[in-house]
């Protein structure tokens, strides 16, 4: 395989200095030459994290977990975009439409690498056979981790100033993490214990904290049969 | 038709990528962008009316001063009203051509002053050095074209702008763009299509 110098480049920025690809937003080209490839990056990543993910359950299921993973990316960053541009417009610094599109592109780039990269070690660790909870858990412990990163970058690069850093930490952190959330809920199932029937996606039921709560302290909230569509 | 809910939300958003990606074909924009806007055209359909911002000044380099002085001195010929307005856009890129220049010789200073090891700042102080020339020179040109115009004003050529204006601040234009694009000593053509990406490296 060839190796594409600017992707290669990209991924390099994305990781060692991601606000820099958002500064030059006064120029409507960058966001045209830029998209292409961060958005090939935020796809192909996060379709390596969701075939891995897949693979606890085997069959089909990694297949529709690579198909769908990028989704719980891309829908939740579309959908609170609006509503951060809003807040920032409030705070008196309003973020214009370019440089709000590079930095979810950018952001989403970053979450895809640091997923990609840490694909091999959840693959490793769901290949030794854990349980079900414990192979959730390591589903969502690297989604965390590879996600915090991204959502600051979208955050700082939202808010270049150093006035209104931490509220656009909070409120990017805050909106778009229960929107993931959720949308992970939506989306799901994900993993899957092995030799359960599989399906593409579970009936909409309840939100994710309380099919969590329930899965956490059963008795605390009313048991839906669509909850355990995802076990 | 009896889709379900997300079926259907699903419909109406391809159906809208493809809008958006089929009107950003029809502007010229590239097929990969294109194709982009059909997975995420909230975040692409700004190029459809993209709107010309105005660049903020890079932060202030070793040749602020010379450069404010220079542009300053051609107020007076922006005063002249002369047709033709593009050639007054054309000479404030120039400017903020310099400036984000001057903003990388600040940068190069800091590392100077900062490294230690003198056989790996050779190479970058003599850049730095070929730089801060062609700075001056563009400069020089600027005062140049400053005096061209201002005899023209004296002239009877007042209601068209001759081309040797136009050439003369062409070449600027040119000499500033290329200094600014200047990634670093050494380095070989970017592709055509990467040449965006490749500015940042």
């Amino acid at each position: 395989l060839k190796e594409d110098p600017v992707t290669t480049s990209l991924v390099s920025i994305v990781l060692a200095r991601p606000q820099e690809l958002v500064a030059r937003d006064d120029d409507p080209a960058m966001l045209a030459t830029l998209a292409p490839p961060l958005l090939s990056i935020a796809v192909g990543g996060s379709c390596l994290f969701g075939l891995v993910v897949g693979t606890f359950h085997g069959g089909w299921q990694p297949l529709f977990a690579a198909l769908k993973m990028p989704l719980v990316l891309l829908v939740p960053v579309l959908v609170t975009l609006p509503a951060l541009r809003v807040l920032h417009a409030g705070l008196g610094e309003p973020v214009p439409t370019q440089r709000a599109a590079l930095a979810a592109l950018v952001g989403m780039a970053r979450v895809a690498v640091l997923a990609s990269a840490l694909a091999p070690l959840l693959w490793l660790a769901l290949s030794l056979g854990p349980s079900y909870p414990t192979a959730f858990l390591l589903m969502c412990g690297a989604l965390v981790a590879a996600g915090l990163p991204g959502l600051v970058t979208i955050a700082r690069c939202l808010a270049p100033g150093a006035r209104l850093r931490p509220l656009a930490l909070l409120a990017t952190l805050g909106l778009v993490g229960v929107v993931i959330a959720q949308s992970g809920w939506l989306l799901r199932p994900f993993v899957v214990t092995p030799g359960a029937p599989l399906t593409v996606l579970c009936p909409v039921s309840q939100d994710v904290f309380t099919g969590l709560l329930t899965r956490v302290m059963p008795g605390a909230a009313p048991v839906d049969a669509a909850v355990e569509c995802a076990s | 038709l009896n889709l379900p809910g997300w079926l259907g939300a699903a419909l109406v958003y391809g159906l809208l990528g493809l809008s958006v990606a089929l009107l950003l074909r029809h502007q010229g924009q590239p097929t990969a962008t294109a194709i982009g806007a059909v997975v995420a055209w909230p975040l692409l359909v700004s190029l459809l009316n993209p709107t010309k911002t105005t660049p903020t000044a890079p932060p202030r380099g070793p040749l602020a001063d010379s450069i404010d002085a220079a542009f300053a001195r051609t107020a007076d010929v922006l005063a002249l009203d002369l047709p033709d307005g593009q050639w007054l856009a054309d000479l404030d890129a120039v400017r903020l051509s310099l400036q984000r220049v001057d903003a990388r010789l600040a940068l190069v200073d800091r590392i100077l002053a900062e490294e230690a090891d003198e056989r790996d700042l050779g190479r970058l102080r003599a850049a730095r050095a070929r730089s801060a020339d062609e700075v001056e020179g563009v400069l020089s040109g600027v005062g140049q074209l400053r005096v061209q115009v201002g005899l023209l004003a004296l002239s009877d050529v007042s209601d068209n702008v001759p081309s040797t204006v136009f050439e003369r601040l062409s070449a600027l234009r040119g000499r500033a763009r290329a200094l600014e694009e200047l990634s670093s000593p050494g380095d070989g053509a970017p592709a055509p299509d990467s040449a965006a990406v490749v500015r940042f490296l």
